[in-house]
């Protein structure tokens, strides 16, 4: 596969490109679909093609502004002027729960959950094994 | 309740003083949905309601005190399921809740239900949802936008007053332009998202919608601050939301970027924006004009960065932790493939497709590196213009009215295009907000306020001014029981 550092004019998804996408993001497409998904795909890359006249530079990965956010200690505001949590904002997280509150089947100190297809026994329902 | 009978600020006073009783608002919200849902073109707002919510009793103190209040159904809410608009998500319900929804409670609000929404965000007219359209109130005929229209439908048709949204390209302020409400997308990192079902991570925030910009800054003043179980949330103080409502624009600079005025903008949507224009220099603002050269690229870019953020956000559904399973599956690989396949609506696997082709190797550099170096550059856009002197930037909300529903749903590009004037401020992380500037045939228009980050502020100044000069627009006639289109 070529590997193009600017999207190309007259880019073309093909069916076979489609589907092999699609095997990587785990979906499954018929025939018809993976062709309406290539003619899509091709018809909106082609827009993307302006991207190819921007000039490289340092890029932000979010919108959060430069110096807050993530990028600060939570709780340790360096101006000085932060609030405090709101009362009650810092109370125990439903998911610290003890673990058989919230699990749909529990059982011995384990979630029970369908067993997986083509595992020795499995019928595809909950049939109680951890 | 009829939401333009008062204001939500003197509704809940009336709980907290004893006058009115704590679910009585409810009751009436359940009662008007009832009468948008008779008839062939049922509005379809709702994925789903809480019968018995004018039943409960609740906090009587609050600044939401018995007000009842509607939640996009991509916030995870105690007592309702939560599907994202998704046949994957059928059935599923969140052992927590989000902390936008537990403000709420807090605040003395009813939660009466969860809102329609195009799959996962993924949208710009709520056709995109497992559980039909929802349609436009002023016309039963037109799309009321996306991702929130159901929020947005819901706030316009009186059922509730309020409304919460989420808004990763402009979901909140497209559809309250189509339906003629108040939307806002605050700063990225003034509202938790913890409990929001991620789309794009990074242009996701959660937002406000209301029947009027006092109504929206005091759902937004509830929601705002900082939450320790979101790494993205900021600790900084919220500013008095609705005080800044009644500041005025008095010495306001208003940039007005050429970009968002292009020749083929709707004549119409042109002039009541100019109209708009000129109430904030009639009430003593400088209206300056100014240039935010990247602004074509904002699409594009947009289109990339959403869907390889989402591409990965999406792995998840697989079938086997939540949501639908696939009983066909013979192997652990189809289990995979089939559960997403029939779970997933045709615009989520095409934005899939379009993550996963755009971060795969030999494209990486190509789309989503240069997609990031785009943002940069919009992003700088913004702050050079703030730096110089703007207070706040003005400009149609959507290029068009709300269209026909079915008009572009077999066109993606061209509905992606709805969103050519809200993706910049996502790509850029400041605060955006939606105000009805009039009516176009009928149908609602919104114009854009932009503000640098943190100025909620000065967004609902110049808003509210908008509204107090150029008068609220609607509400739309009730049905009486047919097709209203």
């Amino acid at each position: 596969m070529s590997r193009p550092q600017e999207p190309e004019p007259g880019v073309t998804v093909t069916i076979q490109e489609i589907l092999r996408i699609a095997a990587l993001a785990r979906l499954r497409l018929e025939k018809g679909e993976a062709g309406r998904m290539a003619r899509d795909m091709s018809s909106i890359l082609e827009h993307m093609t302006v991207l190819g006249e921007i000039a490289p530079e340092p890029a932000p990965t979010s919108g959060v502004p430069q110096g807050e956010g993530s990028t600060r200690p939570l709780g340790d505001a360096s101006d000085g002027r932060s609030a405090p949590a709101e009362k009650g904002e810092t109370a125990p997280d439903p998911l610290e729960r003890p673990l058989s509150r919230i699990a749909p089947d529990w059982r011995d100190g384990l979630f029970v959950v369908p067993r997986l297809p083509g595992v020795a026994g499995a019928s595809g329902e909950r049939d109680g094994s951890p | 309740m009829t939401a333009s009978a008062g204001g939500v600020a003197a509704r809940a006073a009336e709980v907290r003083s004893g006058r009115r009783a704590w679910g009585s608002m409810a009751a009436e919200a359940l009662e008007a949905h009832g009468a948008w849902e008779k008839g062939a073109a049922p509005l379809n707002a709702f994925i789903a309601l809480d019968s018995q919510a004018g039943r409960r009793r609740g906090p009587r103190d609050g600044p939401l005190a018995g007000i009842p209040v509607a939640v996009k159904d991509n916030l995870v809410t105690a007592g309702f399921p939560t599907t994202c608009g998704s046949r994957i998500l059928e059935g599923f319900r969140s052992p927590y809740e989000a902390t936008a929804v537990r403000r709420l409670r807090r605040g003395g609000a009813v939660i009466v239900g969860k809102t329609n929404m195009d799959e996962f965000g993924m949208g710009s007219s709520t056709e995109n949802s497992a559980f039909g359209p929802t349609r436009n109130p002023w016309h039963r005929e037109r799309v009321p936008g996306g991702s929130s229209g159901g929020s947005a439908a819901a706030v316009a048709a009186g059922i509730v007053p309020v409304a919460v949204g989420s808004d990763t390209g402009g979901s909140v302020r497209q559809p309250a332009s189509f339906c003629g409400v108040v939307g806002i997308k605050p700063t990225y990192g003034r509202v938790s998202r913890y409990g929001l079902v991620a789309f794009a991570s990074s242009l996701d925030q959660v937002g406000a919608l209301g029947r009027t910009v006092r109504d929206a800054a005091t759902l937004l003043e509830v929601l705002s601050g900082h939450d320790p179980r979101d790494a993205t949330s900021v600790d900084r103080p919220v500013p008095p939301l609705t005080a800044a409502c009644e500041r005025g624009v008095r010495g306001l600079v208003v940039g007005v970027p050429r970009e968002y005025f292009p020749s083929g903008l709707d004549p119409v949507v042109r002039r009541l924006a100019e109209r708009a224009l000129g109430a904030l220099e009639g009430a003593g603002a400088e209206v300056r004009d100014v240039s935010l050269p990247h602004t074509r690229y904002a699409i594009p870019a947009y289109y990339v960065i959403a869907p390889a953020e989402a591409s990965s956000n999406l792995a998840r559904y697989d079938g086997v932790r939540f949501g639908r399973r696939c009983r066909e599956a013979d192997t652990t690989e189809q289990l995979y493939e089939l559960s997403r396949s029939e779970g997933f609506g045709t615009e989520v696997k095409r934005r899939i497709l379009l993550g996963t082709y755009a971060l795969s190797a030999g494209y990486y550099d190509a789309y989503y590196g240069r997609a990031q170096e785009a943002r940069a550059v919009i992003a700088r856009d913004f702050e050079r213009t703030f730096r110089d002197g703007v207070d706040v930037l003005f400009t149609p909300t959507s290029p068009t009215p709300a269209f026909r529903l079915g008009e572009r749903i077999h066109d993606p590009y061209r509905m992606y295009l709805s969103d050519v004037f809200t993706v910049t401020a996502n790509l850029a992380g400041v605060p955006a907000l939606s105000v009805p500037v009039g009516l176009a045939e009928g149908l609602p228009v919104g114009g854009q306020l932009m503000a640098a980050h943190w100025r909620e502020d000065t967004l609902l100044a110049a808003a509210a001014l908008l509204e107090d000069e150029l008068g609220m627009v609607g509400p739309p006639p009730v049905p009486s029981g047919g097709n209203a289109a």
